[in-house]
């Protein structure tokens, strides 16, 4: 798939430098900019180097590492800028609303009614839904573990309805819709 | 700590996915959305500074495996990961987590920032005090090995030279 190759991405050459940015910290696996068009002044993105579009696509080591690093950028924004908390975010896909093909991990300095939208609150849903929900993802979370996952007490039964997306299509799909993108 | 809500969430295996040695991932009981997961370190920790790196480095590991599931449980076309450090970031419980989100298209769920342009003055004053500040980072906390427990020879019982040394007068 061309429009994936790193020549084309534009977060790649923030990464090794061909494209200039305003950087705060590199090292081997990532670079460190000030988003141009931030949520808050001094929102950083964390950027792999190694060209991924969604975190799923990466070794575990550099999710760990993705892990580590954000919360010392954190605690160094939370002393460079004085600020009492940072919301660290990533949206993997479009519906989740990443906007670039290159995966990017946000780190967004917080102060109260900055109009930030991470508020998380509790929705309303309906227990049909949400035991539907909970049937489903209990067996593709021990499947990921290797583990049984004993369903959380339901009030009923729930039948199976669609049979499970098989999840390497569905990531290639949402990989091509980010590279369709800017 | 007794008196942290999530502390005893993860001692009664409430809404339990899955646990290790160091963390628990269940269902939130605070649910945004239907699939809300929530990873959390077992130790108390009430903001991720005091979450030791190598443990944040397996929350991270574990919110993205969850994520894996979401996309191929649910079917979704989406995941957030989110990390709310801090009242002024939301974060309304005295025990760090990191949040896992499905979302799907057009689902409504209120999450997100108006971007504003930054100006060049702006960004060249913050690149300074930041990159201070970011001089000294990069070197991780590794976890202790635990003490190993060496295994003693058993008594040599048949050796010859047992035998051999008795003998000597």
């Amino acid at each position: 798939m061309d429009e994936e190759e790193p020549q084309q991405c534009v977060f790649c050459h923030i990464a090794s430098g061909k494209i200039p940015a305003k950087k705060v910290y590199e090292d081997d696996r990532v670079t460190v900019v000030l988003d141009i068009n931030p949520a808050t002044s001094g929102h950083l993105l964390v950027i792999p180097k190694e060209h991924v579009s969604v975190m799923p696509q990466m070794s575990e080591d550099l999710v760990a590492y993705m892990g580590m690093i954000s919360k010392q950028l954190s605690h160094a924004l939370i002393r460079a800028l004085k600020i009492e908390g940072t919301s660290i975010f990533v949206a993997n896909g479009v519906a989740a609303g990443q906007r670039a093909p290159h995966f990017l991990l946000h780190i967004i300095p917080r102060s109260p009614n900055d109009g930030v939208a991470l508020q998380l609150l509790p929705g309303k849903i309906d227990e049909k839904t949400m035991n539907e929900v909970v049937s489903k993802l209990a067996p593709a979370v021990g499947k990921q573990f290797g583990v049984e996952v004993k369903l959380p007490k339901t009030e009923k039964p729930v039948k199976k309805s669609e049979p499970e997306a098989p999840v390497k299509g569905n990531l290639d799909a949402i990989a091509d819709l980010l590279a369709g993108g800017k | 700590m007794s008196e942290c809500t999530f502390c005893s969430l993860i001692q009664k295996k409430a809404n339990m996915l899955f646990e290790d040695e160091k963390l628990f991932a269940m269902f939130s009981p605070e649910p945004c959305v239907p699939g809300h997961v929530i990873v959390l370190p077992k130790s108390h920790s009430p903001i991720l500074e005091t979450v030791p790196d190598f443990v944040v480095a397996d929350l991270f590991k574990v919110a993205n495996k969850v994520g894996i599931a979401i996309f191929e449980g649910l079917g979704a076309q989406g995941t957030n990961i989110v990390v709310q450090n801090g009242p002024t970031a939301g974060q309304k419980h005295n025990h760090t987590m990191v949040h896992v989100l499905p979302r799907f298209e057009n689902d409504k769920v209120p999450i997100g920032w108006t971007p504003k342009p930054a100006s060049e003055e702006e960004l060249s004053d913050l690149e300074g005090k930041i990159k201070d500040e970011t001089k000294n980072i990069g070197i991780f906390e590794k976890e202790k090995e635990k003490p190993v427990e060496l295994e003693r020879p058993k008594e040599i019982k048949e050796d010859k030279r047992l035998k051999a040394l008795r003998r000597i007068p």
